[in-house]
């Protein structure tokens, strides 16, 4: 049976949790997706939920921003702390939770629009000077690695780009948005290995000013970006830590046959 | 020796060729049916614009003197289908929004059945709601002497025309990848945000599209709108005036073709205005058609 044990990854007890949660569970209608959930994942630096398909690892993901609670048959039981603060009474406006807390999806999504303005799309404040905006557009796209492909068309539709470069333009529309963590659901499942190569540097340039929590199933992709490690399996914690941990140790058995990828099933 | 080919291609059955004859056959007639409608408009408003091609471009219409000025009824019809528009419009995509935003689906269901209930009602019933309450209405709102008014037929319009609009409209609304609505959340929009500038955005085209399908009805309505409009030849003074009586194409249609003798000049220019009124629907329906293409290429 697995322990339910707030299993704490944060590798120095000092630092502060950017996300912590405490028997968390999450539910669609009658079924439990996430059961009695707890850990802690520090400031800076990636963290991969990793496990096999339908382990919750998604749920756990979206319920961060707060994207799940659109779903009218999602509720949850238990505590979340996102930057300090309550997810739910800290945050009674969604969308400074979500202007806090970005997320880029499996799949690529640019609106109908051109590429600045795709980056531009959540700064919906006209605050913004037009130097400030080039500005805005020019660090983003460099932040997320695509200025040298873009610079000369900004101004072309966004829909035109590859799908790596789609992705790179969502992550650089997240990273407008200034977020103190990214959420990233399996970022590189749906571009080539060249793009998807690009994304991992750019995460980890990326993990230095920032949370990342990225959902992955690639186990190598975890060994390159991670820096802790959380394996969840049928909407349970088996074991989270940090990556040389996990991967050296391989405490348990579950998470070793799993991260030797000869995982069948839970 | 059986051939590659032989292999690969399946053999044609004679049910299969009699389907095919069929189907063909049914374009034949299709096609035979336009040409004859838009031929025999054609060949009988020729005469119109023979004998009545000084006075056709007028304002005047009294065929007893042989001037038979079609502007009023084209203006008529024009400003009857933009007024409805400009009252549907609005109402319809909003609604449509509002209702593409339930998420229950029995809501959904008895949303969409009301408004095909409502699509399928005969106009003649509109036009005898129009003459008992709407034209009683708008005479004592806006102190008239009579509401048969243009006002009244736009407003009469509007309600008839809405139930086709939102239902398209909300169907447009419905085709927009939830994606694009999870990832403007995502970014920290407001709901009203997200609506407004990505889902209204997305679906534009196709709410055009159905915008213009509905126009092409508001065009072509008769009965309910010859009831309210009040009937007179003339243009409103001022111009756009709603408060004014006019005509339409279809309601001049309705009062006189079947007091003009046929081959006469005048029902020759009857026919000219239902070429103009069919010439109208046609390129709504072409521009439409365009608009939802290039919605679903997006």
């Amino acid at each position: 049976m697995l322990q339910n044990t707030h299993l704490q990854i944060v590798s120095d007890q000092t630092e502060t949790a950017a996300i912590s949660m405490k028997n968390f569970s999450a539910y669609f209608g009658e079924a439990c997706i996430l059961s009695d959930v707890s850990f802690d994942v520090p400031s800076r630096g990636v963290t991969c939920l990793i496990g096999p398909s339908g382990a919750g690892k998604s749920t756990l993901l979206r319920t961060l921003n707060r994207i799940n609670g659109e779903t009218q048959t999602a509720s949850f039981t238990g505590e979340v702390d996102v930057l300090g603060k309550p997810l739910i009474e800290g945050y009674p406006d969604v969308t400074i939770l979500r202007r806090k807390v970005g997320m880029v999806f499996q799949s690529p999504c640019v609106f109908p629009r051109s590429i600045s303005e795709n980056v531009l799309f959540g700064r919906r404040d006209k605050k913004l000077s037009k130097t400030e905006r080039r500005t805005l557009v020019e660090t983003c796209l460099k932040d997320a690695g695509l200025w040298s492909e873009v610079s000369k068309r900004l101004d072309k539709p966004a829909l035109n780009l590859s799908l790596g470069q789609q992705q790179r333009l969502c992550i650089a529309r997240a990273l407008a948005m200034t977020p103190d963590i990214l959420l990233l659901d399996e970022p590189t499942a749906s571009v080539d290995p060249v793009s998807a190569r690009v994304i991992e540097d750019l995460l980890t340039r990326l993990s230095s000013k920032m949370t990342i929590v990225m959902v992955t199933h690639n186990i190598a992709q975890t060994k390159r970006v991670a820096d802790h490690v959380v394996f969840l399996c049928d909407g349970q914690i088996v074991e989270a830590g940090a990556k040389t941990d996990m991967f050296s140790r391989r405490s348990c058995d579950k998470t070793r046959t799993y991260l030797t990828e000869e995982f069948c099933d839970c | 020796m059986m051939t590659d080919a032989a292999v690969i291609m399946p053999k044609r059955s004679v049910k299969f060729d009699g389907i095919r004859a069929y189907a063909r056959l049914s374009i034949l007639i299709t096609l035979l049916i336009i040409t004859l409608i838009l031929g025999t408009l054609i060949i009988q408003s020729g005469p119109a614009i023979f004998a009545a091609s000084e006075s056709l471009f007028t304002t005047n219409w009294k065929p007893s003197e042989g001037v038979y000025g079609i502007v009023p009824m084209v203006f008529g019809s024009l400003f009857v289908m933009l007024l409805a528009m400009a009252i549907a419009l609005p109402i319809g995509g909003f609604a449509a929004l509002a209702i593409s935003r339930i998420k229950s689906l029995r809501a959904k269901r008895a949303w969409r059945s009301a408004l095909e209930i409502l699509a399928g009602i005969p106009s003649i019933v509109y036009g005898l709601i129009g003459v008992a309450y709407v034209s009683l209405w708008v005479a004592g709102a806006f102190d008239l002497q009579s509401g048969r008014i243009i006002l009244s037929a736009g407003l009469i319009l509007s309600v008839m025309i809405l139930p086709t609009f939102l239902s398209l409209s909300e169907d447009a609304i419905s085709t927009v990848p939830a994606a694009f609505r999870e990832n403007a959340q995502a970014l920290g929009l407001h709901d009203y945000e997200v609506e407004l500038n990505v889902i209204l955005p997305a679906a534009a085209p196709a709410i055009a599209s159905a915008a213009l399908l509905s126009l092409g009805r508001a065009l072509g309505e008769t009965m309910a709108v010859m009831l309210v409009i009040g009937s007179l030849d003339r243009l409103p003074s001022p111009l756009f005036n709603p408060l004014s009586s006019g005509q339409t194409i279809t309601s001049k249609l309705g009062r006189e073709v079947g007091e003009s003798a046929f081959g006469s000049t005048h029902f020759s220019v009857l026919v000219l205005m239902s070429l103009i009124l069919v010439a109208l629907t046609i390129g709504l329906t072409i521009l439409s058609q365009r608009l939802f293409k290039q919605g679903a290429s997006r």
